[in-house]
């Protein structure tokens, strides 16, 4: 049922029929016994953008749209800030500098595992709900880091390093050395890669279409052979050989899907496995840990990650009973008086349809006339100039806890400057955040929304999804000692504007979430190099890889939301991220921060050496590192 | 105004008014709008006309409760549309097996671009195609892929002459590795912020001391290396179009090979796979190809639009 029309229109002089009468007045009560459908509603209904001319709009339930379920484990690689820093070595195994969780070493049994499986204090990257039938758009992201061995290498407090040595094998080193320098898989040796794999589990199963790998291990295992093992007979090993999976030493990796799911409770995961490698060392055959006497031990561990899956319902379970006004049929006989006409029938209906109920409205009674888009924000920036980056590395550290942000060109502090300044992220692209929704006010900048402590008040709950790819084209140590020593890391940036005087708040600088990082290592340090000859000069080849960059933020309770431990997310809808330090800038009286801009942000560690032997940064370190094309995207989406 | 009120009473005593009771339901004339039960109810129901609270004697069970619009209200796909694709078997992309390439010097069809496009081939299983009913405030792609590459770093042609007259280096002419491109096409465009280059694995090392061994010409040389394994990695891209109108809207990782290069004058020196197990053996030269292999593992394609919501509609109303 939708539209109702008159059967007649009364005459003076017609015969008052009690069927005519019904008719008169049924129908409209009918209409209210769940039947109310998409023509009966005026367009907009739901919808703010006409709340000023209409009055507010009709609440939406929190997931009538969509509902975002999200869990982040920020694990801190503990770069070293300075070389002074005394946490300088990789938080790896639990015993570092991670923020909120330990790194997670995938178990090297060659099972699927869930990250963060065994973490005490609920880090798992797992969620889990209830839905209708739907459909979930998941989307992960994870940093990578191979470590060579489960223990420190050297016997020294300061013979930990775990450099790789010119000469292909790993040896001690005699001071800290930077986490590039401790990373796995000898280039010299070829083609080691760490062979580990990641994936999305929905309910217990791997959706195939999410592994990072190939199906068959063997596929491409070419009969080209390189001639001269070098340093190790993996060289002997031809193309295609161990290229089934995720090699590079240092990588982040996202991934996604969109999957079909029915009525119930759901689990999502993120998960990491390790494959069977031919070598069950780290960095090389036959490298020996030199304190220990025995192959090393590879460890592969995951540090920042973060697990996002939206719930979009399509045919929800929900039904109620739809609250209908008892009107009686008129009968033969029946007198025709104020209280039969109007006040037990004609102001019953009246007063029903100014006092509809949403179970008056039919299953599926709204379309997206009657809706606010899911998205109240989305723009997109790209830029296809190359730009090369040169570290004068003022480090990037947990520091940032205690010093969020800081006026450019103060101190030593990481952070300090990004747009202008030479010191450690640069910003690379920017994706002005203002906002074109179609609202009264021209030019609103992405706002915070603040707290919702009123849920009757429904209208700003929103969770931001920031993407961005780059192309890499080289990281260059910009020496020939170092191989694979120099990580580029990429993250975002976010200023703020007063929403007042729409003036930029700490004019300059960027709050950086250290959970955006991610960190590449330069995987095409080519050593087959010669002086001359044929192939000379080929030692540096670019390097030429996509790097991914996910954040997700709740922008509805950024201000009390417990963002660690086993409570995180209470106070919020869904748990955000990092720590209270690690929080944007807000106004002490609660006044709504808003977002002017968003960075995309690229740095680069240094190759360390001068450094540690120099006993501080020098400043002047050559590595480079060059980005081609570039794309990001900032999502604003209601829930 | 969607509320119903000033409705006639019907009083007793007085004759009933006929013109007055057909006002109560379906009146249509202009001002009497808010006093017709029909007109109200034929799409004139608005936000003012559902309730926000809930009524005497229950607890209103908060923002997640019965008295807001749910989900089990709104149409299904109204809000949302997706699609995803992919492919789970592995796949290779040989550069020789892009056959299309000039004639002569000069590209056979007339336009560069058409060309350049013909070259760009969708990779199965990392497509999505979705069909948007309504315009879309948002869509956002996603693919992503494994892949390995075999590509080699150019070779460098001896010139025959030169090493004849025992040039201690001799001058060489590079031939560079094949270019090998990844870019997206978005509805049959291509999208250069998406476009990444592929690296170079197969590494020569350097060439020395021409022997001359049965009338041929061999070299000693030196290592090879190979970075395939370590280059293996896991891409995911992404792009987001905005304001979408409605129709087929189509998303494509495709990949351009640069046809192999082929050395026909037989200055490039090569040997067999199985002579390359034997320490120190010789090259000869032979004519040689320079081809591009890019090996695909699992990958996907996914698709999910956002619409536009409330824009106003033209809704019958009696």
């Amino acid at each position: 049922m939708s539209y109702i029309f008159p059967k007649r229109v009364l005459g003076s002089q017609d015969v008052l029929d009690p069927e005519d009468m019904n008719a008169d007045i049924m129908p409209a009560v009918e209409l209210l016994g769940g039947n109310l459908n998409e023509h009966n509603i005026r367009a907009g209904v739901c919808n703010e953008v006409y709340a000023s001319a209409e009055g507010a709009a009709t609440p939406l339930a929190p997931g009538a749209l969509q509902t975002p379920y999200y869990v982040a484990r920020q694990v801190n690689p503990s770069l070293p800030n300075r070389a002074s820093d005394a946490h300088a070595r990789p938080a790896y195994m639990g015993g570092g500098r991670g923020h909120y969780a330990a790194p997670y070493p995938i178990p090297m049994d060659n099972q699927w595992h869930q990250i963060g499986e065994d973490d005490v204090n609920g880090n798992q990257m797992l969620v889990t709900f209830n839905t209708g039938t739907g459909k979930l758009w998941i989307n992960a992201i994870l940093q990578f880091f191979w470590l060579p061995d489960i223990e420190p290498i050297g016997t020294l407090a300061r013979e930990v390093g775990w450099l790789t040595g010119t000469d292909g094998y790993i040896e001690a080193r005699e001071t800290d050395g930077w986490i590039g320098e401790r990373l796995g898989g000898n280039p010299w040796a070829g083609g080691w890669a760490a062979s580990v794999r990641f994936a999305i589990r929905v309910d217990g199963r791997v959706i195939q279409e999410t592994i990072t790998g190939r199906t068959d291990k063997s596929h491409r295992e070419s009969s080209f052979v390189p001639d001269h093992a070098l340093f190790s007979e993996r060289c002997f090993q031809g193309q295609g050989v161990e290229s089934h999976s995720i090699s590079p030493a240092a990588i982040a990796v996202r991934l996604g899907c969109i999957v079909d799911v029915g009525p119930g409770a759901h689990k999502v995961e993120l998960v990491a496995r390790t494959v069977h490698r031919d070598s069950k060392g780290s960095g090389g055959d036959a490298i020996v840990h030199p304190g220990l006497g025995r192959l090393l031990e590879p460890v592969f561990s995951v540090y920042n990650s973060q697990l996002l899956a939206v719930d979009i319902p399509e045919e929800p379970t929900t039904v109620a009973d739809p609250p209908v006004p008892k009107v009686k049929s008129f009968k033969t006989e029946d007198d025709l008086s104020n209280q039969s006409m109007y006040t037990d029938r004609v102001e019953k209906i009246k007063d029903a349809y100014n006092d509809i109920s949403v179970d008056n409205l039919s299953r599926g009674a709204l379309n997206r006339a009657h809706l606010p888009s899911p998205v109240r924000f989305a723009r997109s920036s790209y830029n296809n100039d190359d730009v090369t980056l040169t570290n004068e590395w003022m480090g990037f550290s947990n520091r940032v806890t205690t010093h969020p942000y800081k006026m450019p060109g103060v101190g030593l502090l990481p952070w300090s400057t990004t747009l202008t300044g030479a010191d450690s992220f640069k910003s690379i692209l920017n994706c002005p955040c203002y906002n074109y929704d179609p609202v009264p006010t021209p030019h609103t900048y992405l706002g915070a929304f603040g707290t919702q402590s009123d849920a009757s008040v429904h209208a700003g709950k929103c969770f931001l999804v920031v993407m961005a790819d780059i192309e890499v084209i080289e990281i260059d140590h910009g020496n020939t000692d170092n191989l694979n020593d120099v990580l580029a890391c990429f993250g975002f940036g976010f200023n703020f504007v007063d929403p007042v005087s729409r003036e930029p708040i700490e004019a300059g600088a960027l709050w950086v979430p250290e959970i955006s990082w991610s960190l590449y290592n330069n995987t095409n340090y080519n050593p087959a190099m010669g002086t001359a000859g044929l192939y000379s000069s080929n030692q540096s080849v670019p390097d030429r890889f996509n790097a991914s960059v996910m954040l997700v933020l709740d922008m509805t309770d950024r201000r009390s939301g417990i963002t660690m431990g086993p409570g995180r997310g209470d106070g919020g809808t869904f748990g955000s991220f990092g720590g209270l330090a690690t929080r944007p800038p807000e106004n002490n009286d609660g006044t709504p921060i808003e977002i002017g801009n968003i960075h995309l942000l690229g740095a680069l560690t240094p190759r360390g050496v001068d450094a540690y032997t120099a006993g501080e940064i020098s400043g002047t370190e050559s590595a480079t590192v060059k980005i081609g094309n570039r794309n990001m995207s900032v999502m604003l989406l209601r829930f | 105004m969607a509320e119903i009120f000033g409705l006639y009473d019907y009083p007793d005593g007085e004759k009933l008014d006929p013109l007055e009771h057909s006002k109560n339901l379906f009146s249509t004339e202009a001002d009497p709008i808010t006093r017709s039960i029909f007109r109200t109810a034929n799409g004139g129901i608005t936000r003012q006309n559902i309730s926000r609270s809930a009524p005497d004697g229950v607890t209103d069970p908060g923002p997640s409760g019965r008295y807001h619009v749910g989900a089990q209200h709104i149409q299904p796909r109204e809000t949302h549309v997706t699609g995803q694709e992919h492919g789970i078997e592995p796949l290779d992309f040989v550069s020789d097996a892009f056959g299309d390439t000039v004639s002569g010097s000069t590209p056979k069809a007339g336009s560069l671009l058409i060309d350049q496009s013909k070259w760009y081939v969708p990779v199965p299983g990392c497509s999505v195609r979705v069909f948007l009913p309504k315009p879309c405030a948002a869509v956002m792609f996603s693919w992503s892929f494994h892949y390995s590459v075999g590509r080699p770093w150019g070779m460098k042609k001896i010139v025959l002459d030169d090493l004849q007259a025992s040039h201690s280096e001799p001058d060489v002419v590079r031939a560079d590795s094949p270019s090998m491109y990844h870019m997206a096409y978005y509805n049959g465009e291509p999208q250069s912020r998406t476009k990444r280059t592929f690296p170079i694995t197969v590494h020569q090392r350097y060439m020395s001391g021409a022997i001359v061994e049965d009338l041929v010409t061999k070299f000693d040389h030196k290592s090879s290396y190979i970075s395939e394994a370590r280059n293996a990695r896991q891409w995911d891209f992404h792009l987001m179009k905005t304001n979408v109108p409605a129709g087929w809207h189509e998303l494509s990782a495709r990949i351009y090979l640069e046809p192999h290069a082929h050395l026909r004058d037989e200055q490039v020196y090569s040997k067999t796979a199985r002579e390359g197990l034997k320490e120190n053996s010789k090259y000869v030269k032979t004519p040689s190809w320079l081809r591009n292999r890019l090996s695909f593992g699992i990958r996907n394609a996914r698709a999910i639009g956002f619409s536009t919501g409330g824009a106003p509609i033209v809704q019958l109303i009696t």
